[in-house]
């Protein structure tokens, strides 16, 4: 009982703190509204995302139309909105496959040491050979196009931060009194590790993964950009300006639109995440 | 100092090994058959059996790879499926192209970077300030390649400045590319000099300075900017890593002929030797990238020197 209090506490402390931080309450806002739209697509839309309509083809704002149409006559806002789902979907996705990944990897290397962390860690490193993108694109280029693939390759590209992170925080959490304690009345490794030293860590993990967020977003949207991704006509963020680039010079509203939704969520998830830096490590405070 | 870069180097090797046995996979992940997947489905089966021969896809995996990496050492991939040139020849070609663009872009976001975070740092929740860090955490959230096609918007289509792609020669080919290219690192050099900044500005050496009545221009840049500079420029050096992946989709939109390209072209065309010739490439650039910053950051930061003496 005592526990739960202090640990109530603790997070009410970190939300106060946060909601005090007013450029993460704003990209919070902002993200919430993508959520809410992204979830609820088919009510809050008043168009098919798929359906073509040549006869309106290329069209600027319009009551119509709040932000114009493609190059199939398609409903920028509709796609956008639809699109959103599957930007979030990749992002969430491929960032649980990193979290999982890169967090059981770190607390077997930190927790054990020895030949174990070597083995792990030489592991990680050759992941961090290419700079993530890059890594992403190969993952892509031998797996192949699609979005399941553009999703497994960028959680595999994320996982070496995770895992690294999650290693340092366990080795300093390792020697802490509690643990010995845990160890010395006989619990389990797994009870350790889950019970007294996961939980402890978590925090950075969480900034982490909500930065991470941003990167995956963009890494999927460009990853579609380029052809990797989904597939069209499914309405996607990077496939929308790749595939309605041709037109520029006619009409830019189908590749300033998706570009700028993209640019809205990455931004406010640095907000949010830059923000929940600073309210979980208070003595961030003063720098920033 | 020697022993600390000859240890760094040995630790590159493993690495390499291991990326090389991914990137020889990269061709065997790849669902089916890889020769018919080069030569199409309509391929007559004399054709598949003399291209599997010739990339000695019946050998065992182990064997295959034995072989891949006896060539690969000497820098030898074999030729492109769809040019028939040399791999190693193609990337050669296509390097300089690269190369140039990276350079320009670190240039352009270092002489833009680093003032604009010690004018932030200096006068910290300033109007400049607000305004400057928006615009940096804003250059680290737009996607390179969106941000390439607005430029060429404004910039080619509606003024009519510059070129909207291409590669000519003249130095207005260069510009909207390698602003492209650079803005997310210099976005980052910003953020980072700034919070340099601000931490040593704290520090004790400096309000020391300050008290004994040196000037607030001569305590910015002797005192503090050196001290400050270190972590930039390990950053910097680090920046050259978020580049390559960078060049990919700028050259993609510019038409640039780069190595970026080269490698979108190669896996949209199953191009095996070439998507597997590229990708080598760029490890190899990366590590080596990584040990210059690295011996960079123990040539400037004396602690670390006198470790290893």
């Amino acid at each position: 009982m005592e526990e739960k209090t202090v640990q109530r506490s603790e997070f009410r402390r970190i939300v106060r703190r946060l909601l005090k931080n007013r450029r993460a309450v704003v990209g919070g806002i902002i993200l919430l509204i993508i959520v809410f739209l992204a979830i609820f697509a088919p009510y809050v839309t008043p168009y098919d995302p798929i359906k073509q309509d040549i006869r309106n083809r290329l069209q600027g704002p319009s009551r119509e139309h709040i932000l114009g149409t493609d190059q199939f006559g398609r409903d920028t806002y509709t796609r956008i909105v639809y699109g959103a789902r599957l930007s979030l979907r990749v992002g969430f996705s491929s960032i649980l496959i990193a979290m999982i990944g890169g967090c059981l990897l770190g607390l077997v290397a930190g927790y054990y040491g020895g030949l174990l962390d070597n083995i792990i860690m030489r592991f990680v490193d050759i992941l961090m050979a290419l700079p993530g993108f890059l890594l992403a694109l190969a993952i892509v280029a031998a797996l192949g196009p699609g979005m399941e693939n553009v999703i497994i390759a960028i959680g595999i590209s994320y996982i070496p931060s995770f895992a690294r992170l999650m290693r340092s925080s366990v080795l300093s959490i390792r020697e802490l009194d509690y643990v010995s304690a845990s160890q010395a009345i006989g619990s389990s490794d797994a009870r350790t590790i889950f019970r007294h030293i996961l939980p402890n860590s978590l925090n950075p993990i969480i900034v982490m993964a909500t930065l991470s967020l941003a990167g995956a977003i963009l890494s999927a949207a460009g990853l579609s950009f380029l052809g990797m991704g989904t597939q069209p006509p499914t309405p996607e963020w990077g496939s929308m300006i790749s595939s309605a680039r041709p037109y520029l010079r006619v009409s830019h509203w189908a590749v300033t639109v998706p570009g700028l939704a993209i640019f809205t969520t990455v931004l406010c998830l640095n907000l949010v995440g830059d923000g929940l830096r600073d309210a979980l490590d208070p003595r961030m405070g003063d720098v920033n | 100092m020697s022993k600390y870069i000859i240890r760094r180097l040995l630790s590159v090797i493993p690495v390499l090994i291991g990326i090389s046995i991914f990137v020889f996979l990269i061709m065997h992940l790849t669902p089916g058959d890889p020769a018919r997947l080069m030569l199409g489905e309509s391929a007559p089966a004399d054709q598949l059996e003399a291209l599997r021969q010739e990339l000695g896809l019946n050998d065992p995996l182990p064997i295959q790879y034995f072989n891949w990496m006896k060539k690969a050492v000497r820098l030898d991939f074999g030729r492109s499926l769809r040019s028939k040139k040399l791999v190693t020849s193609e990337i050669m070609e296509r390097l300089p192209a690269t190369g140039e663009l990276a350079i320009l872009a670190v240039t352009i976001s270092v002489l833009i970077g680093i003032p604009v975070g010690i004018l932030s740092a200096s006068k910290p929740n300033s109007l400049f300030d607000n305004a400057a860090m928006l615009a940096a955490l804003s250059g680290v959230g737009m996607p390179a390649f969106w941000q390439g096609i607005m430029l060429i918007l404004i910039f080619s289509v509606w003024l009519g400045w510059f070129p909207s792609s291409g590669r000519m020669g003249g130095l207005e080919y260069y510009i909207l590319p390698a602003f492209t290219l650079g803005t997310r690192s210099m976005a980052s050099i910003a953020r980072m000099t700034r919070s340099t900044m601000l931490e040593v500005l704290q520090q004790d050496y400096i309000r020391t300075a300050t008290a004994k009545g040196v000037a607030r221009l001569r305590v910015i840049f002797v005192h503090a900017l050196r001290n400050a500079l270190i972590p930039v420029v390990t950053m910097i050096g680090l920046q050259f890593g978020g580049l390559m992946a960078g060049a990919v989709l700028t050259e993609t939109i510019f038409a640039w002929p780069g190595i970026g390209r080269l490698v979108v072209d190669a896996i949209n065309n199953k191009d095996f030797p070439l998507v597997q010739g590229t990708i080598m490439t760029f490890a190899i650039m990366y590590a080596l990238i990584n040990l210059v910053v690295d011996v960079l950051y123990a040539v400037l930061d004396p602690r670390l020197k006198t470790r290893y003496n």
